[in-house]
């Protein structure tokens, strides 16, 4: 065990970050650090991203512009970003210029309520309606090159900010049903979320280290699926290998979902794109 | 493909009964049948079966890996597999002395169905094919383990002192 790098790195991370504070965290940095949880309802005691348990090689490869295996996607999303595309014959850019000043933030408090809809949008959903409403063009596939590339082009805007997602007012009810899709047993196998992600985080299930399963690095490349994927893409992995009957991504059921798993990373820093075993 | 195994769907009726340390035992073998402790140890580490290693730890099994790293399980279906005998997992307590812990019958029945003894469990029902929640169209009215295979497993448990 080399005794230097464990234990001079976290300090090291925890000198930058006290003087950065939080909103100027790199993507690096959310790492050996436990950020405390924004809610004392949040059952998890202190907020984990996943990569603190991905190994040294999958953690560089991630905070290495150069080596993060997602390049070719960003790319893929910031070229969509000013083609122009459909009827209206308009592309993102034209609306909204530049994504560095416009959709910084945003991925960091999506899913949010969307009035027009009477329930909740995540951000596939808000490029798609973008795509089909304002653009005129057809939308992309979920787990397309294009949605995944754009994806990460606009969340990776956000890159280092807080998860801070509204939970109140109209969204409450779609977050009580993404909770109690957490806590529902499923599958054969009879498990919930919460019996990987909340009680076991940090253990060997076999050779692989559960983590608290947190949304914060996503779109995600998985070196398993050699490319990256979205979080409904996990979501229905994650239910299968309980041999259970996965919903299809975009659904009621994962939306609200995905609204009440940010919650539970309240403050953790957007990773996208993150890199995962 | 995702219950390949032969999982089986046919479940056992049995008796419960009252346990020594936790409340419910299955005191007689399923069906009748008398386990196989070898062949148990190979459902144990099937990891489309019991997979009991995902999350217990055995230093019995750990010293047989020294010397035999995997064994050949043939499943259900006539598939022979390769399993690794020393990749260990943590999630459930070490399975080491468990025979001194529970009876032959309370073993039984944790097997057949955790969530008797500890009803918040992560560990799943190996002898159990209903009242789960939106289960794989494949392994829709299947149980992991038959009754032939559970008594194998309660039998390499039995060893287990
Ligand atoms: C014709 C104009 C137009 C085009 C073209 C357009 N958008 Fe939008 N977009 C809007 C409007 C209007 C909103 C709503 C702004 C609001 O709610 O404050 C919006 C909102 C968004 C949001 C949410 C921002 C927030 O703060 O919540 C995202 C993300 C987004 N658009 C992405 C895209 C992408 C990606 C494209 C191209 C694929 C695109 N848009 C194309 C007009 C457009
Ligand atoms: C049988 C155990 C198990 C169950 C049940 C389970 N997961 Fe997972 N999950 C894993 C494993 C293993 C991984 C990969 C290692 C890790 O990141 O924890 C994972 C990864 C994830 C990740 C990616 C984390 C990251 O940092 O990239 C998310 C998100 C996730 N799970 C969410 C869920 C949700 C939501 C549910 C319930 C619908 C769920 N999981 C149920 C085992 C499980
Ligand atoms: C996904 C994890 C998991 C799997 C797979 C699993 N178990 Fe368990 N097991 C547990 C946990 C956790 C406990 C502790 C009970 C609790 O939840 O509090 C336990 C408890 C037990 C106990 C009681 C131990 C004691 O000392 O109290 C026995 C015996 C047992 N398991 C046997 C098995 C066998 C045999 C298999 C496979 C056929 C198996 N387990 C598969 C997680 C698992």
């Amino acid at each position: 065990m080399n005794i230097f790098k464990s234990i001079a790195l976290p300090v090291a991370i925890l000198v930058a970050a006290s003087f950065a504070g939080v909103g100027a965290l790199s993507a690096a940095d959310g790492v050996t650090e436990a950020v405390k949880p924004a809610s004392k309802d949040n059952p998890l005691k202190e907020l984990w991203s996943g990569k603190k348990w991905a190994s040294e090689t999958t953690q560089e490869m991630q905070d290495d512009e150069f080596a993060n295996p997602s390049g070719p996607w960003q790319a893929i999303g910031e070229e969509e970003w000013s083609k122009v595309e459909g009827e209206a014959g308009k592309s993102c850019a034209s609306c909204h210029d530049d994504a560095a000043q416009s959709m910084k933030g945003v991925g960091a408090r999506y899913p949010v309520y969307f009035e027009p809809w009477k329930k909740m949008m995540v951000l596939e959903q808000r490029i798609n309606y973008c795509r089909e409403n304002n653009m005129k063009a057809k939308p992309y596939k979920w787990e397309s090159d294009q949605m995944i590339g754009m994806m990460i082009h606009v969340k990776s805007q956000s890159r280092g900010m807080p998860v801070d997602v509204k939970i109140d007012g109209p969204a409450a009810p779609f977050f009580e049903k993404g909770k109690e899709f957490y806590y529902q047993r499923r599958g054969q196998l009879d498990m919930a979320c919460k019996h990987c992600h909340e009680g076991n985080y940090g253990q060997h299930i076999r050779a692989e280290t559960l983590s608290q399963g947190q949304s914060n690095g996503f779109p995600t490349y998985r070196l398993k699926w050699q490319k990256p994927g979205t979080l409904h893409r996990r979501f229905r992995g994650c239910n299968e290998q309980v041999r259970s009957k996965a919903f299809d991504r975009g659904s009621d059921e994962y939306v609200n979902l995905e609204l009440y798993l940010a919650w539970r990373g309240q403050g953790l820093p957007i990773e996208t794109p993150s890199v995962r075993r | 493909d995702r219950c390949q195994d032969g999982e089986p769907s046919e479940v056992a009726t049995y008796k419960i009964s009252k346990g020594e340390t936790l409340e419910k035992a299955i005191n007689e073998p399923l069906d009748g049948k008398t386990g196989d402790a070898d062949k148990g140890l190979g459902w144990m580490a099937h990891r489309r079966l019991g997979n009991c290693l995902a999350c217990h730890k055995i230093s019995k099994v750990l010293a047989m890996a020294e010397k035999t790293p995997s064994i050949k399980v043939t499943a259900l279906n006539g598939k022979t597999s390769s399993m690794p005998l020393g990749i260990h997992g943590e999630i459930g307590p070490p399975l080491d002395g468990v025979a001194n812990r529970y009876t032959e019958g309370e073993l039984r029945m944790l097997v057949v169905d955790p969530k008797t003894a500890f009803p918040d469990t992560i560990m799943p029902a190996f002898h159990k094919n209903s009242g789960f929640t939106r289960v794989h169209p494949d392994c829709q009215g299947l149980a992991i383990f038959n009754a032939q295979q559970v008594e194998d497993v309660v039998a390499f448990l039995k060893t287990l002192k």
